[in-house]
């Protein structure tokens, strides 16, 4: 299953995937900061980190959103910069003291560069294990 | 009662704000929330179902309080982008079409938006 979320975003009309992402490495630490504390305290991991060349910037748009359909995840923001989608099936219940949240733990974001688009599913870091 | 929580945010107090039942700045800024929300083809123009303003006194309680009173609710934290924080009602999965393809979105959401980091402006929307 892993194996097949991760080639869904392999290949997207209208781009071309690029074998070093170091420029959505360095973009994501410019918005990690926007989702819960409570679940990424320990960081990320990425079950995808893609890096495209644009080549239609309306084909690989329609792409990216009916992927991430066919992969059950919900849109919650679109903006002319970025696309943030959860994963409705991640919900889950974090006690902090006496206090309970609900937060959604499998995020998909999607970054729009200049001509090129990260790609971005990720989920809480698995603690170390002593 | 049920019914009453449904279309109304159950919140008229929290820690670290002041009630404001003035609205008028709210509406103002509503143009900037739907913005981030309004969707594909399919999705009519989002309807406000209730508006809170409260006066900031200090906001990080009051982004706390926000998200344990509305979890308690129900509602689940997604994240904050740009002075807006975004919730969802689980449970209000809804599909349309978009270029001939189904999809599923959430058709209750809340949106508490900072304002000149004075108010926080708190809309529960509906899209349909």
């Amino acid at each position: 299953m892993l194996f097949l979320v991760f080639s869904q975003f392999m290949v997207l009309d209208g781009g071309t995937l690029e074998e070093d992402n170091q420029i959505c490495k360095d973009e994501f630490t410019k918005f990690s900061g926007s989702f819960p504390e409570e679940i990424f305290s320990n960081g990320f991991e990425f079950d995808v980190l893609n890096y495209f060349k644009v080549e239609s910037w309306d084909k690989i748009k329609k792409s990216i959103f009916l992927k991430a359909n066919d992969n059950k995840f919900l849109r919650i923001i679109k903006s002319d910069e970025m696309e943030v989608y959860i994963d409705p099936e991640s919900r889950m219940k974090f006690q902090n003291d006496s206090l309970v949240i609900f937060l959604f733990t499998r995020y998909l974001a999607v970054k729009y560069l200049k001509d090129h688009v990260c790609i971005y599913s990720f989920r809480p870091k698995k603690e170390i294990k002593k | 009662m049920m019914l009453f929580l449904v279309f109304e945010i159950n919140i008229n107090n929290l820690n670290g704000g002041k009630l404001d039942k003035n609205n008028s700045i709210c509406l103002n800024e509503f143009k900037n929330v739907k913005n981030f929300i309004l969707t594909e083809s399919g999705i009519e123009e989002p309807k406000i179902l209730d508006i809170k303003n409260f006066k900031i006194q200090n906001f990080v309680f009051l982004m706390k309080d926000l998200k344990y009173k509305l979890s308690a609710d129900g509602w689940t934290f997604v994240l904050g982008y740009k002075n807006n924080y975004f919730f969802v009602d689980h449970t209000s999965k809804a599909k349309t079409i978009f270029n001939n393809s189904k999809f599923d979105y959430f058709s209750k959401v809340i949106v508490a938006r900072l304002i000149k980091d004075k108010n926080l402006c708190i809309y529960e929307i509906e899209l349909k």
